[in-house]
Order: structure tokens, then C-alpha cells, then sequence
């Protein structure tokens, strides 16, 4: 807005006024910031069709009728859903599968938590519950996959996926963490100045992350998590990823020198995801990390964390360029990835000088 | 059976019985029959498997028949199946196997469709869903002795609930005996599900297995070295390798839909011919059928049909090519078959209940299918399988088992019919496989809306009738309300001509010219309107076959239709639901569409913006007009019959509403204060407020949204 309007010493002022055979008053000049703003929220409408249908898709596909029901007597809109109610009394809970379990006489047990605090971004909608035996009955709605094109098997899985599964994005960052351990020292300094610089870069980054991410309805993404700011990890995720102060206080003190990566690196690469000790030493810490964070969010934290800024920076980015057609370096969010193909110089920033 | 006197008719046998009779003594079941019968009569239920082919399906009910002898107690053997034809097809056969006419002695009774003679017939092939519809009315199907649930392997929803179902019945109905049959080597998972639990040393027991062992030969399995990029050219490539390089033997190709398979046909043609032209002395004549459900019956005999003869004496052997969906992965015996080609895919319904959803999409199959289709080319001779992916992309890639329909249908309908059969909790009911709790969840909001169940999930007066008749909840409804708006008999039609297949042809190299026959009958203010006027159009003209097909029309299907409305009549009629019509078509069709929107108001899109966008009401999916929709304008407000999933979102066969419909009709549905905030909220409460300000107080509840008519027609009963 503030490029909007004008200094009010500006000469501007005094030629339009005198152009106007009377001044604006407040009510027009709102009118008209009403209308400005009307054109903006039109402008951000028209995103490609294509994008909006697979995005209102996501969305709808990514939230349990229960959790909408739920959200909707919260916010005052439903007095509650009559269809849950009557399933309800007929004995289910949700979270709960129907039909009988395989055990005759013991109730069917809640196999899998809600996990709307999980990372829904990676898993999405294309989880499956094929982990679990074949006798159990589902909880959750089969994912719709499309197949796109003639791709034949072992191609084509789901031709354009939501967003890359959490295991992709896991398999990305543990080759990213390959490349880094195969640098030669004489590459170290300068490495050192970049991470520094990146992690600049990293905390404006994550935060558009966040905006966008959560202006799509998405609640909690590991590309959020800043090692630095302990606010950026959701609650009880720092227990589930055992011992707290991994990276925190230490490159707090001294972040930068070889011995404090070195140590952070060792300190991370000791991190097991919900090691089975911890299970039994605090049976309710990790009880309530288990029912939030499924394995797989915290074995990407994991790796999201290990890795140096410079690489976090280049995931986060390539994450908003993927997903939101924004562009970090141009520093504007584009209609479609066509759109920003065409007038975006590129995914580097030495291509934006 | 050896007897010269057939023991049902009291008439000797004729000459062609001994002739059939022959011809069964070689199918393998046929020389299990002493095992048979013991472990029959022993058993309450048994699980039995047995290939395609081994004559299980022909031979088993007719062995039953002999040891139930159902028509001296008055009663009935029934064998279902998951679909129609087959079980025409198959009563039609073991009619002539037993030397009765079909539908007297042996009959079928699929939907529409009863074939059958009360009190003469003790055979019923039927398909699983009118078993099921039995149920509804005869909850312990008291005239059966027998029922024999075959195909399930295939898993179809009506056959999953009928398995619920009789495990429940069996113990209250110990004199009835249950076969069910299957496929598939997977008996153990029904063998579990029949059995008995755990006895006192905590073993398992489970429901005794007959097996009769298939006639096949080893199929050598054979996988590309790299992952395919174009399943379908590659699929047509090695059907012509597989025709310049291999022996003798027909050659079965697995494909996903009509015009991919159409297509394919076509190439693979045109390719062999310049085989042939090139090289008359090594390859032979090559002839290509396609095999899907969509295709008339004659066509689909064209199977049958034996490879073409080689040109010359001396040349090279002809071969035939069958290019098929899945139909024939087991329902369907080709003999001859001994090199499968199998692509990895296969169209399969989808639905979600989180955006409400349901299509039929590509997909890729089970592990228990390409294990199927390999088989098939064991029947005659060992034969050969080509598998158009790597061997590791079938150990990771893909899934185990498909998953069984009732996991990806809408279960609306089923629900109300359960409910209407006295199944109380839908929530602990023995499902083989459970659906998602969320579908259940869906299923019960529709019909409450629709005031089919009230808020504790009681049938409603409403709802016994609407289970009545054999269509989805929303369009019963709408048949029952739509004397009202003085429109039964056009309601009636608009029902009968969604319930048959697509009656537009729409041939490749005419695409033009179907269009513009299109266009002369359709009415620009809604598909339901179009569809009406087909019918019309259709009825003035006689049935005529000549009208049909200078119209691009399909006599098949209007003649389904003409046999449906006939039908649904009847059981409008049944339950008093009065035929009436306006003369004014202007206000017709007003009638029409505001009938409509008293089954479909949970069906609703509003337009966004003028992109030809539309939202769907409350799941919020951006969708759009499917190009096939004739509405010659982009009108706010549209009701649909499907939201479906192809190139894109789309919905289809779609009409123009008032949104003052909405707030009328469906009051509960589109009530104000339930609606997220956004444009659709506030476009409706634009038109509640003109309302209010027009008519005060005609905004009022009532129990269920589009009853107003019901209401009425109930306090018009004396």
C-alpha cells in the first residue's frame, strides 16, 4: 500500500489538485484504496486455472471430514455434523476404523492418530496405510493418483505429484549432504563467508514460506524450521527430535568454524528419529511426539537440519518456486510456473543482477 | 442325469442334452462331484476356488439343484454375479445344459430385468445387487435353500455386503447353505472371514476350501529391460514382434478403454498390413478385435471368431489379435489365447468422499492381476506373457491385491438399502473390508439431508419408499417429489436416461457431423433438458433405428431406457406416485429444473469470476463445464449429476437453477450461517436478503431439504 500513496509534500499533490475542480474527500479517497485493493485481490485471483484446480484439490483432499467438522462447530458455523453424530452413537470415534477388527470381542484399535499437526505438505494426499497388514481396515479414504499420459510403469508414478513425498525429499538432502563432505578444504573459507551469508537470506526465505504455506492451509512444513530460532519449531517437535540444544546453543556461541559444523554435524548425524530407548525411558514426551509427528516428518526434519544454510536456502527456494511460483530473488509471486519461466531470469540470484 | 426322462419337466431328454451332456463330463469340476457333494452336505458354508473355465459357474448350481431339489419345498437356489451379461449369459446356457426354457425351470433377474417364473423356477442367476435388493424386502431371504456368491474374488460392493450379510444370516438360518466362489488362489482371506474364530486351543478355523484345480499350462513371464515411455506404443510394437517372430497362438493385449482400444486396433492394422505387403512369405494374416462392456453383444462374440486361414496354402499362419479391457482378465475364457501382452494398467473407479469425487481412472493393477492376465495365456497350451515393465517395478511398484469396490464407491445407495434391510450399526457391521470411515460419514449426510433418515439414523417413511426403487437416493427422490411440480412423467424420463449408458455417438472420423446432430437437440438450458428431449424426439419417431442413426444416437441405449422407464413406472405406480405433465413447456422445463434441484441441491456449482470457472458448493473444488455439456451461456448457478476426473476437473450433465431454488427447496442444506465466507456465501445472501424483503417468512425449516413435496403427497393419502 505505502507505494501507493504519495508524500504529501510531493509536488504531485499540487498539480492534480489543481487539475480537480474540488479536492478528494475521505470517503472517495477510501473508495478508491477499496478499488486498489479489489484489483490487487483480482490479480492474485487469476492464477492459472490449472494451478487453482490442483491447489483447491490439495486442499480439500488434504483435510479429514472430521477435522472440517470439527473446525466448523469451533468457529461457530455448524452445531455439529448430524452425520457424525449418528455415527457416533452407533459407536464409532473417529480416528477409529469401522467394521469388526480381526480379534474377536477387543474394539478396533486407533492404528493411526490424527495427524493434522503432521507434515500433510509432504505426505498429502498420496499416503497409503501400506504399512499396515491386511486385515486391518482403513481409516482413511483411498488417495487419488492419476496417472498422467501413456508413461508406462516404473515412469510415470503420479506424472505431477502434489509436492515431492516427504522420501524423495529426504533422498535430496541426504545427497546434498554427500556433496558438502566431498569438498576440499581449500573450498572451506570460502564456503564459510556463502553460509553466512545465506543464512541471512534463510530467515526472510522461511518466513514467505510460512505466509504462503499457511495462506494455502498448510499448518506446519520442516522448511520452517530454523536451528537459530527455537519459535520455529512447532511444539513437541524439539522432544521428538531427542536432545534440544543439537545445533541451538552451539552455533548460537560460535556459529561458523569448522569445529562447531563439525560437532553440530556429529551431534545431528547421532540423532536416530525415536530412538526405542527414549520410548521407554518417557513413555509421555515421546507418546505425544509419536502422535503428532509421524517418522517421517521428523527423519526430513532430521535432514533438513543437518544440512549447511546454503543448502537449506536452496531447498526453501526451490519449494516456492515449485509450489507458489515465487520467485525469492525477484521477490514476486508469478501466475503460473509459465508465467515465471518467461519473465523470471532464473532460479540463481547472479542471474538477477 | 443319465435318465432319459428330463426330472424337471417330465419330458424325455433331448438329443441335444446328451450331446451337452458329453461335453460336461470333460469339465474338471464335473469329476469332483462325489467330493462335492460331501463336503456340501456336511457344511453349512463353503469356500470354493476354481479357474475360469473349470465350468464352476455352469456346473456347481445344477449339482446344488440335484441335491436341494428346491422346487419340491417350494424354493430356490440363486448364484450371483457381478454383472448382467454373465448372468443372462449363463442362465441362458444352463437352461440349455438342464433342457429347460430359460426363464421357466432356470431363469435371471438382473436389474430392469426379471426373467424368471414364480413358482416354476428353482434356478436364479442373478446379479449380486438384486440379491441384495431382495434383501431389503426378505431380510432372510426365506425362499432361498441355497445361495451361491461366485466371482468374488472380484470383490463388487453388492457382493462384499452380501458376504456381510449371510455370515449373520447363517447363523440364524441354519438351514441355509452358502457356496462362494472364486477365482483367485486368495480363499483363505474368505475361508478366515466364514470361519468359525479361534476353538478352545485357540486355532483358527476356517470355513472348509473345494478346489478344483484349472487345466492350465506354464506361462513363461517375460519383462522389459528399461520402463516403458509410451505403454500403448509400446503394447503395439510387441503384438508385432510377438506376429513376426512366434509360433502359431492368438494373442490377448490388455488396454484401458474404448478409445484407447479403438485406436491401438487401428494401428496395429495398418502396420501389419505393410508387414504383410513387405514380406508375404513369412507373415501371415493378421485380424484385431477389441473387446469392451460398451460393445454390443454381437460384437463382443466376434472373440469367438476363429484366427484368419493363411493366404496361400502353404503360407504362413494367420493370427488373431483381442485387444480388451479388463473383461477378460477373468471373466471372460478366449480360447486359443497363448501370448498375453500386458501393459500394467487398467481403468478403476475412484471415489473420495473429502471432495466427493468419483471417476474412473487409469491406474496401475494389482500384482494378483498381472498374475491373472498371465494366466490367460496358459488355457490352451503353454504360452507366453510379455510384461511392458522391469521385474522391479512390479515387486515395488505395485499393490498386492486391488482394492475391493466398497473401499472406492460411494456407498449411499448401499447404506440405505442396509438400512432399509434393518442393519442398524453400519459402524460395527462385519465388513470383509471396512470403508473409510469418512464415506460412511458421507453416505449418512446425503440421506439425511434428503430426509431418508432422520437425525438419529431412522428410515423415514421417505426413505422406505425412496429404497424402493433401484436408482441413487437423489434421483428416487426426485421421481417421488417431482409430481409437485406437475413434471412425473418428464422426471421419469430424465431418471431412465441417466440410469442407461451415454447415448451419444460420437465416431472419430465424424466428430463433426455428431456434433452438429447434437446441437439440433439439445436445449440450451440444461443437459437434463436435452436428455429429455432425446427421449421425446426418440418417441415421435417411432423407436425408429434409421432416426437414431442419422442423429448420432444409440438405439441400444434408448431402448434401455425405454425398458427402465417402463419399469420405474411400475414402481411409481406401486407406491401412488402420480404421472402428470404441464402442457406449457415453457413452464415445463421451469418445473423440471426446479424438481431437479430437490434431489441434486448437494450437487450445486457456482460460477467464479468469468473464466468459465466454477466452485463447487461447500467442498469448494474448482471445476469446469465438461465439453460434452450444451448450455449456451455460463449461468451463476448450475446443479450436476457428476463431479468426474478426466483431463481435468470437471462436472457433467449439468443444468441452469435459480439460487432462490436453492434457499426454497433445500433450506437446510443451503442454510446461511453453515457456509465458509467467500463469494458463494455471499452471492446466496444477496438473493436471501431480496427474498426476505419479497416474502417474510418463508425462509422456515422443515426436517429435510426438497420434502416440501413429500409432505404434501403424504397428507393428501386419506
Amino acid at each position: 500500500m505505502a507505494e501507493d500513496e504519495d508524500d504529501y509534500l510531493s509536488d504531485k499533490f499540487l498539480v492534480e489538485s489543481a487539475s480537480l475542480s474540488r479536492p478528494k474527500t475521505y470517503a472517495e479517497r477510501r473508495k478508491e484504496a477499496q478499488r486498489q485493493a479489489q484489483i490487487k485481490n483480482e490479480e492474485n485471483r487469476l492464477k492459472s486455472r490449472r494451478q487453482r484446480e490442483q491447489e483447491s484439490r490439495e486442499e480439500g483432499l488434504s483435510k479429514s471430514l472430521f477435522e472440517r467438522a470439527k473446525e466448523e462447530e469451533e468457529s461457530g458455523i455448524s452445531t455439529g455434523n448430524k452425520a457424525l453424530s449418528m455415527m457416533m452413537k452407533m459407536g464409532f470415534k473417529p480416528g477409529q476404523s469401522l467394521g469388526i477388527s480381526k480379534d474377536v470381542g477387543s474394539p478396533p484399535i486407533p492404528h493411526e492418530v490424527d495427524h493434522d499437526q503432521s507434515d500433510e505438505s509432504s505426505a498429502g494426499p498420496s499416503r497409503t496405510e501400506t504399512s499396515h497388514s491386511a486385515t486391518q481396515h482403513k481409516i482413511e479414504p483411498i488417495p487419488i493418483n492419476e496417472w498422467m499420459g501413456k508413461k508406462g510403469i516404473g515412469l510415470g508414478k503420479r506424472a505431477r505429484p502434489p509436492s515431492p513425498t516427504s522420501a524423495e525429499r529426504v533422498a535430496k538432502m541426504a545427497k546434498m549432504a554427500e556433496v558438502t563432505g566431498q569438498e576440499t578444504y581449500r573450498d572451506r573459507a570460502r564456503q564459510e563467508y556463502e553460509e553466512r551469508r545465506a543464512d541471512g537470506r534463510l530467515i526472510p526465505a522461511q518466513r514467505t514460506c510460512e505466509t504462503l504455506d499457511e495462506k494455502s492451509g498448510k499448518t506446519f512444513n520442516v522448511l520452517w524450521l530454523n536451528p537459530q530460532n527455537p519459535d520455529t519449531f512447532p511444539e513437541g517437535l524439539i522432544d521428538a527430535l531427542a536432545e534440544p540444544p543439537i545445533a541451538l546453543s552451539k552455533q548460537d556461541s560460535d556459529h561458523g568454524t569448522i569445529q562447531s559444523r563439525l560437532r553440530a554435524q556429529m551431534q545431528a548425524d547421532a540423532l536416530r528419529p525415536l530412538g526405542s530407548a527414549l520410548d521407554e525411558d518417557e513413555p509421555g514426551v515421546s507418546l505425544t511426539a509419536k502422535s503428532i509427528f509421524t517418522p517421517e516428518t521428523i527423519e526430513e526434519a532430521t535432514h533438513f537440519l543437518r544440512l549447511g544454510a546454503q543448502d537449506r536456502l536452496r531447498l526453501v527456494l526451490a519449494y516456492l518456486r515449485d509450489k507458489y511460483a515465487y520467485c525469492f530473488w525477484c521477490g514476486t509471486q508469478y501466475d503460473d510456473q509459465d508465467e515465471m519461466d518467461e519473465q523470471c531470469p532464473g532460479p540463481e540470484e547472479d542471474a538477477h543482477d | 442325469m443319465e435318465h432319459d426322462m428330463n426330472p424337471f419337466t417330465k419330458q424325455p431328454h433331448s438329443a441335444q442334452y446328451k450331446k451337452i451332456l458329453a461335453g460336461r463330463k470333460k469339465l474338471p469340476v464335473f469329476a469332483q462331484m462325489a467330493e462335492f457333494y460331501k463336503m456340501f452336505s456336511n457344511n453349512q458354508i463353503i469356500v470354493m476356488v476354481g479357474e475360469t473355465g473349470s465350468g464352476k459357474t455352469t456346473q456347481i448350481p445344477q449339482f446344488v439343484a440335484y441335491s436341494d431339489l428346491p422346487h419340491t419345498k417350494g424354493k430356490l437356489v440363486a448364484c450371483t454375479q457381478p454383472r448382467r451379461v454373465a448372468a443372462m449369459s449363463v442362465a441362458k446356457r444352463v437352461a440349455d445344459e438342464m433342457d429347460v426354457q430359460l426363464g421357466r425351470q432356470v431363469g435371471y433377474s438382473i436389474r430392469f430385468e426379471d426373467m424368471t417364473e414364480p413358482g416354476t423356477t428353482f434356478l436364479k442367476y442373478m446379479t449380486d445387487g438384486m440379491l441384495l435388493r431382495e434383501a431389503m424386502n426378505d431380510p432372510e431371504l426365506q425362499r432361498y435353500s441355497t445361495i451361491i456368491l461366485d466371482e468374488a474374488h472380484e470383490r463388487t460392493l453388492a457382493t462384499d455386503i452380501l458376504m456381510g450379510l449371510l455370515k449373520a444370516l447363517a447363523k440364524k438360518r441354519k438351514d441355509l447353505k452358502i457356496i462362494v466362489m472364486s477365482a483367485t488362489l486368495d480363499a483363505l482371506k474368505f475361508q478366515k472371514y466364514f470361519g468359525l474364530g479361534s476353538d478352545q486351543e485357540e486355532k483358527e478355523v476356517v470355513a472348509p476350501l473345494f478346489k478344483v484345480p484349472g487345466r492350465t499350462h506354464p506361462v513363461e513371464v517375460f519383462y522389459t529391460q528399461e520402463p516403458e515411455p509410451d505403454y500403448v506404443e509400446a503394447a503395439i510394437r510387441t503384438v508385432l514382434m510377438i506376429h513376426r517372430a512366434e509360433d502359431p497362438g492368438d494373442v490377448l493385449l490388455f488396454l484401458t478403454g474404448e478409445e484407447e482400444i479403438e485406436d491401438a486396433c487401428r494401428k496395429i492394422k495398418l502396420e501389419a498390413d505393410d508387414l504383410v505387403n513387405q514380406d508375404p512369405d513369412s507373415v501371415g494374416p493378421l485380424v484385431c478385435i477389441p473387446l469392451y462392456s460398451s460393445l454390443p453383444p454381437q460384437q463382443q462374440q466376434r472373440i469367438f471368431d476363429p484366427a484368419p486361414k493363411s493366404a496361400t496354402p502353404d503360407g504362413p499362419p494367420g493370427r488373431k489379435i483381442v485387444v480388451s479391457t479388463n473383461i477378460a482378465e477373468t471373466s471372460l475364457t478366449i480360447d486359443g489365447i497363448v501370448y498375453v501382452v500386458d501393459p500394467g494398467f487398467s481403468k478403476q473407479k475412484v471415489y473420495n468422499p473429502r471432495i466427493r469425487v468419483e471417476s474412473l481412472l487409469v491406474s496401475p493393477i494389482s500384482k494378483a492381476s498381472a498374475q491373472q492376465r498371465a494366466g490367460r495365456a496358459g488355457r490352451t497350451r503353454p504360452g507366453k506373457c510379455f510384461r511392458l515393465y522391469t521385474e522391479k517395478d512390479f515387486m515395488s511398484e505395485l499393490e498386492e491385491q486391488t482394492y475391493p469396490e466398497i473401499l472406492r464407491s460411494n456407498l449411499a445407495n448401499t447404506v440405505l438399502e442396509l438400512v432399509k434391510l434393518g442393519v442398524k450399526d453400519l459402524v460395527r457391521f462385519d465388513y470383509v473390508d471396512a470403508p473409510a470411515p469418512e464415506t460412511l460419514m458421507r453416505a449418512l449426510e446425503l440421506l439425511n439431508y434428503l430426509a431418508a433418515l432422520d437425525d438419529d439414523g431412522n428410515l423415514t417413511a421417505l426413505g422406505g419408499i425412496m429404497a424402493e426403487f433401484p436408482l441413487d437416493p437423489q434421483l428416487a427422490k426426485m421421481l417421488i417429489v417431482s409430481p409437485e411440480f406437475k413434471c412425473s412423467n418428464e422426471m421419469l424420463t430424465i431418471v431412465s436416461m441417466l440410469s442407461v449408458p451415454n447415448v451419444w455417438i460420437r465416431p472419430n472420423n465424424q466428430r463433426r457431423e455428431a456434433d452438429a446432430a447434437k446441437a439440433l437437440l439439445t436445449v440450451p438450458d440444461g443437459d437434463h433438458l436435452t436428455l429429455l428431449n432425446v427421449y421425446n424426439n426418440y418417441v415421435q419417431n417411432m423407436h425408429d433405428k434409421n432416426w437414431t442413426w442419422t442423429n448420432y444416437l444409440s438405439a441400444r441405449a434408448l431402448a434401455q431406457a425405454d425398458n427402465v422407464r417402463t419399469q420405474l413406472q411400475r414402481t411409481m405406480e406401486r407406491f401412488e406416485v402420480e404421472l402428470v405433465s404441464i402442457q406449457d413447456e415453457k413452464k415445463l422445463w421451469f418445473s423440471v429444473r426446479q424438481a431437479l434441484v430437490c434431489g441434486f441441491f448437494m450437487q450445486v456449482a457456482h460460477k467464479e469470476g468469468e473464466k468459465g470457472n466454477y466452485l463447487t458448493v461447500k467442498d469448494n473444488q474448482v471445476v469446469a463445464l465438461h465439453p460434452s455439456c450444451g448450455l449456451d451461456t455460463q449461468p451463476e448457478w448450475v446443479i450436476f449429476n457428476e463431479f468426474v476426473l478426466t483431463t481435468r476437473p470437471y462436472i457433467r450433465t449439468v443444468t441452469d437453477v435459480r439460487p432462490e431454488w436453492l434457499l426454497e427447496f433445500a433450506t437446510n442444506y443451503f442454510d446461511l450461517a453453515s457456509f465458509q465466507d467467500g463469494e458463494t456465501k455471499r452471492a446466496l445472501q444477496r438473493v436471501a436478503n431480496k427474498r426476505a424483503g419479497k416474502a417474510p417468512g418463508r425462509l422456515e425449516g422443515s426436517n429435510g431439504d426438497g420434502d416440501r413435496a413429500a409432505k404434501k403427497r403424504k397428507k393428501n393419502k386419506p
